[in-house]
């Protein structure tokens, strides 16, 4: 009886899905399984037990243009296996595999390997962290908010006539994207903006003196935003530039993840690597050139003799300023009790009587 | 006669000239006091007295508040979108002290529950039923009188198959008595006297008086709101096509478009959805 | 023509402050105070600057406002209108050109200077007119005339010291942007090649450094000097407002001349003609001796 019930029930919902698999518009290729059936709803969300606010919310426009856009919701939310699914306390973890196949490959897509750089790096959770370090290591999610696909306009080169060899023997969907997928990553090192690289590793961690203190950087770390922000590539990219290192063009290689302090030996920033990194942008460079200070700090202990330099320009600058400033006026005031005149139009101004007694 | 000046008067350029050094030697004034003053790169004389002004306003709430909020970004990895509010005194009464997330008791479903805040007031599932008046449901807009929509959710983009994206954020369905052909608004509002009364007088009432007073206003309000196949059925309490829904939406919110449940998952429940 | 030129250079006494008429052959007894009587043209009476001068100092000066428009927008990148300045010069990237052309053509304008300065110097002694006073190379003299002036200025004398063509006041400010433009030019070329400084500097971490802070101090110095200085001393105070047409004519007016310049003044009453007829006409009319 009991079987015959399900199997009626099941019948029924099958019913229904072939029925409205007719009506309803096509369901995005990475929602078959109708999460956003609720989840599109910018409301779904709850205030949790410990009083944080919980969005569930994705929105349904914005996910279609989405890099993960044809990934299946449970490729990473691999734990739900039922609806509506119970409170979920497992994070998403980006080393699983998902049903996406690169092209010229049979394996699973996943962003394993690069995780096993950053692991490696310094970044990366090691065993004899302290806790305060644990917990502030930045994870995937931090710095990657599902990226919007960006859409590259290739004009250096005639796109469309490379292309259409291209075309001869792929489909044009699939090779299109391939194309831009290599070709974008061919152009820069990152797809994000220098300004957007400075801000994310400055925001919340390393511009946040407090936290650093707590995790006892060195001196050189405390100070390595200001720095670098007083630096001209800081301020040129503070302005807007797209040229200027920004952090990663210095501190990483093409893999970004591989971030090392620099006493190790596969830092970009290790002195036997630094002429390498520099030559990136500036030509020329010799081991002389690499000795320039970037994060270059002039305070009273670092370096005394650049400082002294500074703070005595730095009273010939106000001297000046008052002093001359004094002169002048008081050369006004002189002039003035002697007669001058302040005309606007008229070319000779001295026109009045002096206000002195003058026994002539 | 030779040596003779010519005229007495500048030549009248002088004064774009003029204007020109003006400006800038203004404006580099202000940049000198600024750079002794404040500027970080001067002797900051001003900073402390700034910081003294800002350290009495900070609020370790507020910003505990804003902090969570950024990390509530990161740890959701889908795009937090900022959709406008409803000016403080202009939302429905209850938000005084419910938030749009008013519901946390059922583990199962209150994250679902808040979702339909979206397009509910909440008496359209709280209201209380009383006998002989009869309770119908129009969208409720709080900045517009007579809404017209099209409104969130009524239809379906028919190129992506997503719900097309409205101008109109605000109008949610709500419950309305009828009396003939007027129809009267059956939900507080901020500026019902009531209401006014209370946010004026509410730092005045000791902590029993304002339980009163609280009492009060959920006199017409049930603890427990409707069943999910209160709306979501045929001829539910929501007469959906005449809400302004599209024919396929609404037979989408009839029957809950479950196609996707029944082939992925191994087990599933709606509660009381489809069992008679 | 020389030997007259040296009779009234010596004929006024450089330091006293009671020699209130000075004797010119050929006008007549000259009181101190004569400007105050004078009529001139705002466009400038008397020869000041040949015309090499006046491009140059436009030159300088255009370049100068382009320079630090953008050095400072750069240099000031964390203040709230930094990005907005930058936005005018079409970001950063454009503004650094912007910066190069405009310090290229500041060093142009100051070779074209020294060429002009050398050579006429050169000439001046060859045709032996050259004289050490009326050139800006600082003397004994301009010592005592800042004690002199500034005890005018508080109303301790009665008049302002005679003065030759360039005061102390621009002989300090000329020395100051000769070696402000060193310093500038030199920084600059050390911030614009990097690789090639460091093979030069005995330690190139030092010498950047260095650089850096000697370039933006330097330039924010001449900035605030030539506003509230340079500016205000030949625009803004009485009797200069609302403008000086020097650097556009290459003329000073006569006024002007005879205040703070009036050694200067001698040599053009011995030059022109027609203003030694000027100034016995004004001389008459105000009743003091001709001659």
């Amino acid at each position: 009886m009991e079987f015959i019930r399900i199997i009626t029930r099941k019948t029924l919902f099958l019913a229904i899905f072939l029925l409205f698999s007719f009506m309803t518009p096509g369901v995005d290729a990475a929602d078959k399984e109708n999460c956003l059936m609720c989840h599109k709803y910018r409301q779904i969300g709850r205030i949790d037990e410990k009083g944080r606010k919980r969005s569930y919310f994705v929105n349904e426009n914005i996910y279609a243009n989405s890099v993960h856009r044809n990934v299946p919701c449970r490729d990473c939310h691999t734990y739900i296996d039922k609806l509506p699914h119970d409170p979920v306390t497992q994070e998403v973890n980006c080393a699983n595999e998902c049903h996406i196949k690169p092209p010229f490959s049979n394996d699973n897509f996943s962003h394993k390997k690069i995780i096993d750089v950053y692991n490696r790096s310094v970044h990366g959770t090691q065993e004899d962290d302290s806790p305060e370090l644990k917990a502030a290591k930045p994870y995937c999610k931090y710095c990657h908010l599902n990226p919007i696909y960006t859409r590259v306009e290739e004009q250096r080169i005639a796109f469309e006539e490379t292309l259409g060899r291209c075309l001869n023997c792929h489909e044009r969907k699939g090779v299109t994207q391939a194309y831009k997928h290599i070709t974008h990553r061919l152009r820069s090192k990152t797809s994000r903006s220098p300004q957007e690289i400075v801000q994310l590793c400055s925001k919340n961690c390393h511009a946040d003196l407090v936290l650093m203190k707590k995790l006892k950087v060195s001196n050189e770390s405390m100070e390595a935003v200001k720095t670098y922000n007083e630096s001209i590539h800081g301020k040129a990219v503070g302005l807007g530039s797209q040229k200027a290192a920004d952090c990663v063009s210095c501190h990483a290689t093409s893999s970004i993840h591989d971030i090392y302090k620099k006493d190790e030996p596969h830092a970009t920033v290790n002195k036997a690597n630094l002429v390498k990194t520099c030559k990136q942008c500036h030509e020329n460079v010799t081991e002389r050139f690499a000795q320039i200070d970037v994060h270059s700090e002039i305070g009273p202990h670092e370096k005394p003799v650049l400082y002294s330099v500074n703070v005595i320009l730095g009273f010939a600058f106000y001297g000046s300023v008052f002093g001359l400033i004094g002169l002048a006026m008081l050369e006004s005031y002189g002039r003035r009790k002697d007669g001058i005149k302040m005309q606007i139009l008229h070319g000779t101004s001295w026109r009045g009587k002096s206000k002195r007694d003058k026994s002539k | 006669m030779p040596g003779e000046p010519k005229r007495l008067e500048h030549p009248r350029s002088v004064y774009i000239i003029g204007f020109i050094f003006k400006i800038i030697t203004l404006s580099v004034l202000i940049a000198v006091i600024y750079q002794i003053t404040f500027s970080p790169h001067g002797p900051a004389v001003l900073v402390p007295i700034k910081e003294k002004i800002e350290e009495s306003q900070k609020s370790a709430i507020l910003e505990e508040v804003r902090q969570q909020e950024e990390y509530e970004k990161h740890r959701h990895f889908h795009h937090v979108v900022e959709y406008p509010q409803l000016p403080e005194n202009m939302r429905p009464v209850c938000y005084i002290c419910h938030s749009d997330y008013p519901h946390s008791k059922n583990k199962k479903v209150r994250a679902m529950l808040n979702m339909h805040t979206q397009f509910f007031v909440c008496e359209t599932c709280h209201i209380q039923e009383q006998p002989g008046i009869s309770v119908t449901y129009k969208w409720y807009n709080p900045l517009n009188e007579t809404p017209k929509g099209p409104f969130y959710g009524t239809e379906y983009d028919p190129e992506t198959g997503n719900l097309i994206e409205v101008e109109d954020q605000f109008s949610k369905i709500s419950p309305f008595y009828r009396t003939g052909d007027k129809f009267k608004s059956a939900i507080q509002i901020q500026d019902s006297a009531l209401a006014q009364d209370y946010v004026k007088v509410r730092d005045k009432l000791t902590p029993e008086q304002r339980d009163n007073v609280k009492k009060k206003f959920h006199v017409h309000i049930k603890a427990k709101g409707h069943e999910c196949k209160v709306c979501h059925s045929r001829n539910g309490i929501l007469d959906f096509r005449n809400l302004g829904f599209s024919a396929n939406r609404t037979i989408d919110l009839e029957q809950l478009n479950i196609k996707g449940m029944v082939t992925k998952y191994e087990s599933f429940y709606i509660p009381n959805l489809f069992s008679e | 023509m020389s030997t007259s030129t040296e009779n009234i250079a010596t004929s006024s006494k450089e330091t006293g402050a009671d020699d209130y008429y000075t004797l010119v052959e050929g006008v007549g007894n000259i009181p101190r105070d004569i400007y105050k009587f004078v009529k001139s043209d705002p466009l400038g009476d008397l020869p000041r600057y040949s015309f090499h001068i006046v491009i140059q100092h436009f030159l300088t000066f255009v370049t100068f406002l382009i320079l630090a428009a953008t050095g400072l927008t750069l240099h000031f990148a964390s203040l709230w209108w930094a990005p907005l300045v930058m936005k005018l010069f079409g970001g950063p990237d454009t503004a650094r050109l912007i910066h190069r052309i405009a310090a290229a053509l500041m060093i142009i304008a100051s070779v074209y200077h020294l060429i002009t300065i050398i050579g006429g110097t050169l000439h001046k002694i060859m045709t032996k007119k050259f004289d050490i006073k009326r050139t800006q190379i600082p003397l004994i003299k301009d010592a005592y005339d800042i004690v002199h002036d500034i005890k005018y200025f508080i109303g301790k004398e009665e008049q302002r010291p005679k003065m030759h063509k360039f005061m102390y006041k621009q002989k300090l400010h000329y020395i100051a942007i000769l070696w402000g433009t060193f310093v500038l030019v030199a920084a600059g070329m050390s911030l614009l090649f990097p690789e090639i400084m460091a093979t030069i500097w005995p330690n190139p971490r030092f010498g950047q450094d260095l650089a850096r802070l000697m370039h933006a101090d330097e330039a924010i110095m001449a900035i605030t000097v030539i506003v509230f200085w340079h500016w205000s001393n030949v625009h803004l105070v009485p009797g200069r407002f609302p403008l000086q047409w020097s650097f556009l004519t290459g003329k000073i007016t006569r006024e002007h001349q005879i205040e703070e310049h009036f050694l200067e003044y001698l040599y053009n009453l011995n030059e022109i003609p027609e203003e030694r007829e000027y100034m016995k006409k004004i001389l008459r009319e105000n009743g003091f001796d001709t001659n």
